[in-house]
């Protein structure tokens, strides 16, 4: 009886497994790269030259400031879903407890914000002062909002305290999350 | 001798009930068993268990988590003497402390060794014995219900909970001790079906298990014993027979040899944590004796209830209490006195540990039995009514489950993957920890390098995530505490995430001696 329990447990393993193993997760909307460039319309950050590698990088160093911006309007197929915004690219500071952040905002016409969600840029940083790459994401879930978000608003923010927070290659990739 | 499950099902017994006519599944049982286990992994799957599998422990109660779960690395990494389970704070001497019976953290550090650490295997280990109770569940019921559509119904109605779910793909043992002790009771059953000595040591196996890893899950061994009371004064007399249950001494000599093993064990915990200075990882009574605490604990425990089970199954469970009442006389009357005694266990096991209630939603896991021989004697009284009067009974109940358990699913998803997400940390954010020991490792620091992390309130979380031992200094510690701890000459490396607050709890010149820093951590050498 236990084999046969055994071999029915293995057998139903492998369709099972196929069944439910292959589906993509996430269905990327949007991506796009955001880099200082000539003609950069700067916020309160000072657009600056890597000496190095002669790339333009963004940097903000004053507490309650705001730097390089993404805005996205939803296409009307992917409001109420599920979003997961993903932010990649390069950073560099010089303060290990960095307040340093990267802030996702979710906002209709009517209501203006109905959702902020942060990047803790702290978590980034493997070394003071080097350019460190970095991946994190957050995820939105309209439920939790209380109204179906319009408007996405992706930028980088230093709330306080006084540090360089230097960014460069900032990709953003929105997707919806499947269902299952 | 009887034997095989056909025959299980297709033979008259006492307690399938007097009036069923012999019923043949309309799934053969090797169908049955490929399509339950492709349901439930399917089911795990929309839930998202899948998905945070891989995760690191992590989210509500991460403390109980990386404590049991150190407890399997140290077997990895240090001795793999099942005897001296050890966690990564090291207060006390080797980090040697009691715990509960560590056989699944034994195998998770058999995995490690195998296949190399891993967290997840510690995870999938307790899935897997939480999925064989559930096939249990699922083969019980078909004993009573004998179809696999209703029994499959019954299952998800008992799993679907968040806590459940949540504590199944996990670290605390819970979920095991309840998947053992779903296994005892199946075995349980069919040693009073087939009166066969093996099913009754499986039962015992299973149960003196759950009991080593759950003390509280040896009231599945009390309510046996009620049984064999009431079997005695003739409770389950039917026709010429004159006893329900078989082999009563022998029972009841199992049943004392297993309570006397789980004693020794926890006896033996106790010791080992006095000896070592360890706190051990054990359940301790905590009553409520005043008012004001009670009312705190209501204040606390009731944000668990929706946690515990969704509003769509406490209207199931409160029909299924409604049921039984008004066709009490029909109701099987051995389910019916294992719900009873359960009950009234549940409710001594809440008045001991009530405190615990409050801050602790995994404490519900031990009571689930309950829901389960509720659930139980209702659809075998639907089903022996069905036979009785019209198949379209059972279609109903059917019916009614498809639609109670469709809107209790998505709640109990939405609730399970909450319970993951960034913002639902319920406890301290440990990620910076998750990727440092490859950091450590390369810099030459060995994981016998012991370290002092502050400020950690749990026991040993960052110490876990690190995998090194150590001490963790919380947000009390007081300055001599610090001193008393930096001052071990055995203490070479300080992980501090907040160096400001730390400097003024312990003014130090530290700053000539840092290491490297890692995503909001500082790592200094002490010596």
């Amino acid at each position: 009886m236990f084999n046969r329990m055994l071999r029915s447990f293995l057998i139903s393993l492998i369709p099972a497994l196929a069944l439910t193993g292959c589906h993509d997760r996430y269905l990327s909307i949007y991506e796009t790269m955001l880099f200082p460039k000539i003609g950069y319309r700067s916020q309160d950050d000072t657009v600056m030259t890597d000496s190095l590698s002669g790339q333009l990088f963004s940097r903000l160093q004053r507490a309650g400031t705001y730097g390089i911006k993404l805005d996205y309007d939803l296409p009307q197929q992917h409001r109420g879903k599920p979003l997961v915004v993903v932010v990649q690219g390069v950073t560099r500071t010089n303060n290990a407890y960095s307040n340093a952040l990267i802030m996702v905002s979710a906002s209709t016409a009517k209501k203006g914000q109905v959702a902020s969600e942060r990047v803790t840029m702290r978590y980034q940083y493997t070394a003071m002062n080097q350019w460190c790459l970095f991946r994190d994401s957050v995820l939105l879930r309209p439920e939790y909002f209380g109204s179906i978000p319009e408007h996405l608003t992706i930028y980088t923010h230093l709330p306080q305290g006084n540090e360089l927070f230097d960014v460069k290659d900032l990709t953003v990739t929105i997707s919806e999350e499947q269902a299952w | 001798m009887v034997k095989g499950w056909n025959s299980v099902a297709n033979t008259e017994s006492n307690f399938i009930g007097r009036w069923r006519p012999v019923i043949r599944h309309p799934l053969s049982p090797f169908v049955a068993t490929v399509v339950f286990i492709i349901a439930l992994v399917a089911y795990y799957n929309y839930i998202g268990i899948w998905t945070h599998l891989p995760e690191r422990p992590c989210s509500i109660h991460v403390s109980a988590q990386t404590q049991r779960a150190s407890i399997a690395q140290n077997y990895y990494r240090i001795d793999m003497n099942f005897f001296k389970p050890r966690i990564n704070n090291f207060t006390g001497e080797k980090g040697i402390t009691g715990s509960e019976f560590p056989i699944i953290y034994y195998l998770a550090a058999i995995s490690y060794k195998l296949f190399g650490f891993n967290d997840m295997y510690l995870k999938l280990i307790n899935l897997l014995v939480f999925s064989l109770g559930v096939f249990y569940l699922f083969r019980l019921s078909q004993l009573f219900v004998r179809n696999a559509v209703v029994s499959c119904l019954l299952v998800a109605a008992v799993i679907t909970s968040p806590v459940l779910l949540y504590y199944s793909a996990n670290v605390s043992p819970d979920t095991a001790a309840f998947g053992l002790v779903l296994s005892a009771w199946y075995f349980f059953f069919r040693f009073i079906h087939t009166h066969q000595k093996r099913q009754l040591y499986l039962f015992l196996i299973f149960a003196t298990l759950a009991a080593l890893i759950k003390v509280v899950s040896a009231m599945s061994f009390g309510v046996v014993l009620v049984l064999v009371v009431l079997d005695r004064f003739g409770l389950f007399k039917e026709g010429d027979k004159r006893y329900l249950l078989p082999r009563h001494l022998a029972l009841v000599l199992g049943i004392v040899v297993g309570s006397l093993l789980t004693v020794a064990w926890y006896y033996y915990c106790r010791v080992l944590s006095a000896f070592y200075g360890n706190p051990p990882s054990l359940m301790q009574t905590m009553m409520v004796s005043d008012i004001e605490t009670l009312k705190d604990v209501w204040q606390y425990a009731r944000n668990w209830v929706f946690d515990y089970y969704s509003y769509e199954t406490y209207v199931l469970l409160l029909c299924a209490i409604v049921v039984v009442f008004m066709f009490l006389r029909r109701a099987n009357r051995l389910l019916l006195a294992i719900t009873v005694t359960y009950l009234l266990g549940s409710l001594c096991y809440v008045y001991l540990f009530l405190f615990q209630f409050m801050h602790h939603d995994y404490y519900i896991i031990a009571v689930l039995p309950v829901v389960v021989f509720l659930l139980l004697t209702l659809f075998d009284l639907v089903t022996r009514l069905a036979l009785r009067y019209s198949q379209l009974i059972v279609a109903a109940l059917v019916l009614v489950m498809f639609f109670n358990l469709k809107e209790s699913v998505v709640k109990t998803r939405k609730i399970y993957v909450g319970r993951f997400e960034g913002k639902n940390y319920f406890a301290a954010d440990y990620r910076p920890y998750y990727d440092l020991r490859p950091r450590l490792r390369e810099r030459g620091i060995l994981w016998e390098d012991k370290f002092a992390v502050a400020f950690d309130n749990t026991l040993c979380s960052s110490l876990y995530f690190m995998d090194q031992a150590g001490f963790t200094i919380g947000d009390e510690a007081s300055p001599e505490t610090v001193k008393k701890i930096l001052d071990r000459p055995n203490i070479k490396y300080l992980v501090l995430s907040d160096s400001a607050r730390f400097n003024r709890l312990y003014p130090n010149h530290f700053e000539n001696n840092i290491l490297m820093y890692h995503r909001g951590l500082i790592i200094y050498k002490l010596r």
